[in-house]
């Protein structure tokens, strides 16, 4: 029978996302860390053999390998249902079930960020990591799970690294800084002004810093927000009526003040243009009404950028990103084939051992049979029919095995592989501690 | 002669589906390997049949209009070549390569004339004259290139455009300083190319040189690009006036080249195959 579990033996997903399921199912249905221990004591076990919980906010996913496909999938339901205290009616619906190569393949896509709410994000790599870490402490992972998930997380990577997929923002407050990146060669040692302290120009000058901005300047309508915000980037605050001064000064502006009125004006600019000789000037203007006067843009060397422009950057660098998304789903069929493959072999080594094993049995019955029919064999005798035998067994199994071995590689592996275990009846005949000694680490 | 033409022809069709694959490139990255394939082919072809060329005649390609045009493009895509190694910036190609394929094309299938193989044109004046003049148009031609990505790019950022070109263009800075690194890299090598001509010359053609339109059109060529240093040095110039600059410099640069050589001036005349 466990020769049979072996072969027999699949990689499901159970799970639902922020596509399948609202926010109140996902809610209900999530794994937080500290409960994680007890989720994995109750799921592992019986006919789930190894186990992993993925639970983030926009999805909550069990990767199973089960011995039957249906049994296992009863049980990580009935776990859902119990563990959380929720009817199965509850989530049955938004479930979604997926198995055998299908769910290596989905994995693959999680990990890199194509089944994710943001095309390409990459936090949830770090989150696929975390998950196979936790299933490992808490025993949970065997041969099979270690292999997917070390798998899907080489996938993750190759995707980030051969890839754009994650590449161009897709927030506000970044597209600002990657467009600075389009106009300057570096962000090292430039000088940004913030103009009005609000959350979101908080928010871009941290991410400029971060990008080597060298020295920020603050001026707010009232000085002690600005020398607080100042103060929180290293920086100086300056008074509101020197904003023109400093034009002439600075790389980057970010202006978000609540001002009715135009602050910077056409005229301030160009004269500040001209004392800067035309070195180009980065002006980022998330108020509204607007901080800085549009017409300013026909001036040289003035980038000027609104919200709604920022906003049709973060579409564009979505757009960008889609196009990468089709280069990343190959590199997760190609490393779905390798891991696959692996998967093959590991199931072919039982088939070959036990198929050479019965073989052996029979030869060695069947002679010892002849053996007792004929007591006045001599010594020489019989070591001949014993060769003879021998012999008939190994080259009647040679092609087979070799084949075997083959076809396992192939696209069609896991059928061959039933095939013959089915052809030959395999499943019986094995003791436990050869199945043992095949599933190793679990 | 019949290989030369056929490896030419090889290399120009490379050359072309290199420019393919790099338009292609613009639009999905990955193309960018094999655009780089291509473009290593099509180079190492061309280099090939220049080497060819030289090894048969023992003297530098350029006593031929196809053979300085050949040698031209040669070099910048040397340059590019270099330029895309150490800097990565193969987006530079999408604008090369196709020019390159061309210029090639162009120059091979330009009308033959007489012809007239000069004795003078052997002298070494002539030929470090020639191979000058050449050497700072490789060098202008790029800048020319950063140039055009300047204003194409300079043009995407205020019209809040984002096209898939867009994310292939390096900073503008970049594209700046490239412009003026290779003018700075050219305008030596032009002053050099018109003293080396001139003194070449007076022997040769007595006073006469000084009214052909070749002379009078690279003396403005190198106005053009003396003005360039100028404003950028001195006036502090940079960013979109000083890529029109580039632009309008080379420009100057193709007229002298296909227009003045080909119908206008007697003295500057390419030897016709």
């Amino acid at each position: 029978m466990l020769v049979g579990d072996v072969f027999h033996m699949r990689i499901i997903v159970v799970g639902l996302n922020h596509r399948t399921a609202p926010v109140e199912v996902r809610e209900r249905l999530s794994f937080t860390r500290d409960r994680i221990e007890p989720a994995y004591e109750a799921l592992h076990g019986g006919p789930v053999r190894e186990c992993v919980i993925l639970s983030t906010c926009n999805r909550t996913e069990i990767y199973a390998v089960v011995e039957k496909y249906h049994a296992g999938l009863e049980a990580v339901k009935s776990f859902l249902s119990s563990f959380h205290g929720v009817e199965r009616a509850a989530f049955e619906d938004h479930l979604y079930v997926l198995s055998g190569s299908e769910a290596v393949t989905h994995l693959g896509r999680v990990a890199c960020g194509l089944d994710a709410m943001i095309l390409g994000e990459t936090q949830i790599l770090g989150q696929v990591k975390d998950a196979y870490m936790a299933a490992v402490d808490c025993g949970a992972v065997g041969k099979v799970l270690h292999n997917l998930f070390e798998h899907s997380l080489r996938v993750g990577k190759r995707a980030h690294s051969e890839t754009g997929i994650s590449q161009n923002a897709v927030s506000v407050s970044y597209a600002a800084v990657e467009l600075a990146r389009k106009v300057f060669s570096s962000l090292q040692g430039r000088k940004a002004m913030i103009i009005g302290a609000g959350e979101m120009s908080e928010l871009t000058a941290q991410h400029l810093v971060q990008a080597g901005v060298g020295e920020v300047i603050v001026a707010n309508r009232t000085w002690e927000r600005a020398s607080e915000l100042a103060a929180r980037f290293d920086g100086r605050a300056v008074p509101f009526s020197e904003i023109v001064d400093w034009l002439s000064r600075v790389d980057i502006v970010i202006s978000s003040t609540g001002a009715p009125h135009v602050i910077i004006k056409y005229d301030a600019m160009r004269e500040a243009l001209r004392a800067r000789r035309f070195r180009p000037i980065f002006l980022i203007d998330i108020a509204v009404p607007r901080d800085i006067d549009p017409e300013v843009q026909s001036l040289d060397g003035v980038y000027l950028y609104d919200i709604d422009d920022l906003k049709s950057v973060v579409a564009a660098n979505l757009r960008e990103r889609q196009r990468e998304a089709e280069k990343v789903e190959e590199i997760i069929r190609e490393e779905t084939g390798v891991f696959e493959a692996w998967l093959n072999s590991l199931e072919v080594v039982p088939i070959i051992r036990s198929l050479r094993q019965k073989a052996e049995d029979i030869r060695k019955r069947e002679v010892q049979r002849a053996f007792n029919k004929l007591p006045d064999l001599t010594e020489r005798e019989r070591k001949v029919i014993e060769a003879m035998t021998s012999l008939i067994v190994n080259k009647l199994l040679n092609d087979p095995l070799l084949k075997i071995k083959e076809f396992a590689n192939g696209s069609q592996g896991r059928l061959y592989i039933e095939t013959v275990s089915e052809l030959f009846n395999l499943g019986e005949r094995e003791d436990e501690s050869d199945v043992a000694k095949v599933e190793g680490g679990g | 002669m019949g290989y030369e033409y056929v490896l030419y022809g090889i290399a120009i069709l490379f050359y072309g589906a290199a420019s393919a694959a790099l338009v292609g490139y613009v639009y999905f990255k990955r193309w960018g390997q094999w655009a780089r394939v291509l473009t290593w082919a099509a180079w190492s072809l061309h280099t090939v049949a220049l080497l060819l060329r030289v090894v048969e005649t023992g003297r530098p390609p350029l006593l031929y209009l196809f053979e300085t045009v050949s040698f031209f493009t040669w070099l910048v895509m040397l340059n590019y070549l270099v330029l895309e190694l150490v800097l990565g910036l193969q987006v530079v190609g999408v604008f090369v390569v196709p020019v390159t394929a061309l210029l090639l094309l162009t120059a091979g299938t330009l009308p033959r004339g007489a012809l007239a193989a000069a004795p003078w044109l052997h002298g070494s004046w002539v030929m470090a004259h020639v191979s000058l003049g050449v050497l700072s148009y490789g060098g202008f031609a790029l800048a020319f290139i950063a140039g055009v990505m300047y204003l194409i790019q300079d043009w995407q950022l205020r019209r809040k455009e984002f096209r898939p070109m867009y994310y292939r263009m390096p900073p503008l800075e970049v594209l700046d300083s490239m412009g003026y690194y290779l003018i700075l890299f050219g305008f030596p090598l032009l002053t050099l190319a018109l003293l080396s001509g001139s003194l070449g010359a007076i022997p040769v053609w007595g006073g006469a040189w000084g009214t052909d339109p070749k002379v009078i059109w690279s003396l403005f060529t190198w106005v053009i690009y003396a003005l360039y240093l100028y404003l950028r040095l001195v006036r502090g110039w940079g960013g979109r006036r000083a890529a029109v600059l580039a632009v309008v410099g080379f420009g100057a640069v193709l007229f002298n080249f296909f227009v003045i050589n080909l119908y206008m001036t007697e003295l500057h005349r390419y030897v016709n195959l």
